[in-house]
């Protein structure tokens, strides 16, 4: 590190005077050669005088232009560039005393694991500028009062892993207030102690201003909104989207893989990685003395986010893993098998699932044939503990687990099982009352195929259960077991609603799926449905692949052309021009079962989705599919909703069904008087670009 | 931070719950168990350990499962100094002290192990049993103690060496232990390590580093 200590400020529009006081209290402290400040100008108007300033002092200058002042966004957007060991925040109106900076890093030093404060001195209202040039300390501390301890705003200090740890202040909040106290509050849940200091010679004063609530008109509802995030959000671990300012030094995640001779398989499970929402992860791969050329497949990636290591004796699966797990630099590690594919949200999802006293998360996971176009979703179930992992089954498969690094150092896994080690450390982290909750969210796709290791070691897993389990049950007494299978009694299956992200998740990541290509994933704009709403479909094929876009547009009321206008040539394109419109209420394309043949044999199929919402997506089939088979999947990607409506296009075709078990009756029987769905469809019209 | 001792439901593990207070760090866990009951042990010594084994995450006032002495109270607060720790419940009537007669000596697990000399008369080793493990193992002079502890311990020597001491004088009346030796390594880490001697030592539990 360059520095030892970064003081953060924060500013938006501030007098360049008092600025200057600020910062030139930082610049007298007694231990001025380690600190560097850090002018965080968050969309200034006076941004070029700030700078100028920032220049003459030596300080280290960023400026975020945003329209929105947000304190957050810009203490984060100064720790991203600061190089200190520890950071300090505080704000442009609050004055050290020398001693302070030297006083809060030696408090760091002793607890690591901290959160150092401050409690701030009021200066009253005829302190300027002038009294604090040539600063009277003593003087100021016989005139200031001291404020109670509601806000940590005046100085909050950590070590730079321990903001990392909860990503820093919350983004969401905007202006300023409670983004202090959340932050405190997170750093407590992670397991950080707050210490108010209170040597007297470490002193903060607060230099007066008019008070935010006489000068901002929307100050109570500001202060409220932030309130709510602070107080109703219980996450740890903040601003996980792909926009925000912050940016750990160190990856707050180590996704883990140990492979071997999976060479075929890799490269899809690593891109799935690669593609995740949230990008602040470091990938590493444990080749376990592969003999095919999984190297080669490690060597083309270039992402600096990949690392890569070689045993070239293997250690087995456990073995591999703890061998990367120690080398591992994030506080959590997600397991990822190399046959598998990760769910492009899962980081973000379990990430922002963690809360104080859990020590990990786990999620549902989908298995897919690789060898067929077989669907099975399993949940998983809850509570986690040892009821579950002894007693109940499907409850959590292994690759969905993120859990603090330092439990698989505590828990390591047992490098003597050769299959099975998931299971060990699974069964003692229940028994040493480790807490994993379901993320609510289906974050694995598991490859189903022959050279899977709990396929081609089937005995080896059951001889590796049975050691760990009889290990445990031999040798507590046979009470202790009851009280475990009463808690398994209890253990329930998860409900998880598919979102239209997961649908085009998994279509995106079913390798089974080559023609289909969504080009259009917004969701509709229209919040609340009148009845009077338009969907347009826009369709086309591109290289074998069917594209297809979805837009609602409200009040058009377009007029509804006779159905005969349903014939189109499919062989006459035209660009953008809207080709047909359909009446779905009277559903009169298809009528005999022997349409639907006709439908199967003339090409792709591409399907659309329409749930509560307009989510919708996209599956397809190739000549001579079957539509069942494609009904089929897409039943299993979606709950049993009967508001949910599948549509089906191909060319001049069209069906639409409900979501009932006997589709093909239904589709005979078809009258569509579904009564919270008739807006949607009553308008349709198919654009052929 | 509160703590609560319990047998538990099962009715052969001992059971230490937390809650912590507004400044408090809040542990991966709530409780910590024990593979075993604690049949004797003085508020003292109880305080002592508690405090010991969630040494990492005090910042605020403390109320022990039972009440502990005055000194017992003021050596904590000058052991956990500077932070601003405070114990709420003391016991201002005399306790009778337990007065013990064996060395415990005290072994660290992997990463932080280290091979001591051979025990001598009258000695037993103190730890906590393997990680595979699922139950204590005690024998007349070896003590390993099947418990969470090491997932309440921070990734530091100091964290995982003061929660086998507290948990060493858990067990200390049960066992008779009156002197403890610490790894020296340990023993060089301990901040404020002269006030935790005085803190034992006012329990009657003397801490040494050599055999």
């Amino acid at each position: 590190m360059k520095f030892t200590l970064s003081v953060i400020i924060g500013i938006r529009d501030w007098e360049i005077g008092r600025l200057r006081v600020a910062v030139k209290s930082h610049l007298s402290c007694t231990m001025v050669k380690d600190v560097e400040v850090v002018i965080s100008d968050y969309g200034s108007e006076n941004h070029a005088e700030v700078a100028k300033l920032a220049a003459e002092l030596g300080c280290t200058y960023v400026y975020t232009d945003d329209a929105l002042w947000s304190r957050s966004r810009a203490l984060n957007a100064g720790i991203v560039a600061s190089s200190g060991e520890f950071i300090l925040a505080t704000d442009a109106d609050i004055v050290f005393a020398p001693e302070t900076h030297a006083i809060t890093v030696d408090y760091l030093r002793k607890y690591p694991n901290s959160l150092q404060l401050k409690q701030c001195r009021d200066l009253p209202e005829n302190v300027g500028l002038d009294d604090l040039e040539e600063t009277d300390w003593a003087y100021l501390d016989s005139i200031a009062r001291t404020r109670p301890r509601w806000g940590m705003g005046g100085l909050a200090a950590c070590r730079r892993d321990v903001a990392d740890r909860v990503r820093g202040y919350d983004e969401r909040m905007v202006v300023w207030g409670a983004e202090d106290n959340d932050f405190g509050k997170r750093l407590r849940a992670s397991g950080a102690i707050l210490n108010w200091i209170t040597d007297n010679s470490a002193q903060i004063y607060h230099v007066w201003h008019p008070p935010f609530m006489q000068t901002h008109p929307d100050a109570a509802e500001i202060f409220e909104r932030n309130r709510r995030y602070r107080d109703e959000d219980p996450s740890i671990v903040r601003n996980l989207n792909q926009g925000a300012v912050y940016r750990g030094f160190e990856p707050i995640v180590s996704v883990v893989i140990a492979t071997k001779n999976r060479a075929s398989y890799l490269r899809a499970s690593i891109q799935s990685v690669l593609d995740q929402s949230f990008g602040d992860f470091e990938l590493i791969v444990i080749d376990d003395g592969s003999e095919d050329n999984t190297q080669d497949v490690l060597k083309s990636f270039k992402d600096p986010r990949l690392k890569h290591m070689h045993n070239e004796i293997s250690l087995g699966v456990g073995g591999a893993r703890n061998r990367a797990n120690a080398v591992a630099r994030g506080r959590y590690i997600a397991v990822h098998d190399d046959d598998d594919l990760m769910m492009p949200c899962r980081l973000e999802q379990q990430l922002g699932t963690i809360e104080a006293g859990v020590q990990g998360v786990y999620g549902g996971w989908i298995d897919f044939g690789n060898d067929d176009s077989n669907f099975t979703f399993v949940p998983g179930k809850q509570p986690f503990g040892l009821g579950a992992i002894g007693f109940s089954s499907s409850v959590f498969l292994h690759p969905t687990l993120m859990a603090e690094k330092i439990l698989f150092k505590r828990l390591p896994y047992h490098d003597s099982f050769l299959a099975g080690s998931d299971y060990n450390v699974a069964f003692r982290m229940a028994w040493n009352g480790v807490q994993l909750n379901h993320c609510g969210a289906y974050v694995t796709m598991r490859r189903i195929h022959t050279a899977n290791m709990t396929s081609v070691s089937t005995a080896t897993q059951k001889a590796s259960s049975l050691v760990t389990t009889s290990v445990f049950l031999n040798g507590v007494p046979g009470r202790l077991e009851k009280y475990a299978r009463d808690e398994a009694k209890v253990v329930n299956e998860v409900k998880i609603d598919l979102t239209h992200e997961d649908i085009v998740a998994i279509i995106h990541l079913w390798p089974q799926a080559p023609y289909v290509e969504v080009v259009e994933l917004e969701p509709s704009p229209i919040e609340q449905y009148t009845g009077n709403e338009e969907l347009v479909l826009s369709g086309q094929i591109i290289d074998g692949k069917v594209k297809l876009k979805s837009d609602f547009r409200s009040g058009l009321n377009m007029p509804l052309p006779p159905q005969e206008s349903a014939e189109v040539d499919a062989e006459e394109p035209e660009a953008a021009e809207v080709i047909t419109v359909f009446d779905l209420q009277g559903l009169s394309f298809v009528h005999e079962e022997d349409d639907i043949d006709v439908l199967e044999a003339y090409g792709k199929v591409a399907g659309c989705i329409f749930s509560e919402k307009d989510a919708w997506t996209l599956l397809s089939i190739n000549k001579g599919g079957k539509l069942a088979d494609i009904i089929e999947k897409m039943q299993h990607v979606l709950p049993p909703k009967e508001d949910v409506v599948f549509i089906f296009l191909n060319g001049n075709w069209m069906v639409a069904f409900e979501n009932q078990p006997d589709l093909r009756r239904n589709i005979l029987a078809r009258k569509l008087n579904v009564s919270n769905m008739d807006f949607r469809l009553q308008n349709i019209r198919v654009v052929r670009q | 931070m509160k703590f609560k001792l319990s047998l538990a439901e099962n009715d052969y593990q001992t059971v230490i719950d937390f809650e912590s207070g507004p400044y408090d760090g809040i542990p991966p866990m709530d409780f910590l168990y024990i593979e075993n009951r604690i049949r004797r042990a003085a508020g003292d010594r109880l305080a002592i350990a508690c405090a010991l084994i969630m040494r990492d995450f005090l910042a605020s006032e403390v109320t022990f499962p039972r009440p502990c002495s005055p000194e017992i109270g003021r050596e904590l607060e000058n052991f956990l100094a500077p932070l601003n720790v405070r114990v709420m419940n003391m016991e201002f009537e005399p306790e009778a002290k337990p007065i013990s007669e064996r060395t415990a000596v005290l072994m660290l697990p992997a990463p932080y192990e280290v091979q001591g000399p051979e025990l001598q008369s009258g000695q037993v080793k103190f730890g906590i049993a393997d990680d595979q493990a699922f139950r204590s193992s005690l024998s007349v002079t070896e003590l390993q103690i099947g418990c969470n502890l090491r997932l309440l311990s921070a990734d530091n020597l100091v964290s995982m060496g003061l929660g086998i001491l507290g948990l060493c004088i858990l067990f200390a009346e049960d066992f008779s232990i009156s002197r403890i030796v610490l790894p020296e390594a340990l023993a060089r880490e301990i901040p404020n390590l002269d006030a935790l001697r005085s803190l034992t030592l006012y329990s009657n539990i003397e801490l040494v580093t050599k055999q």
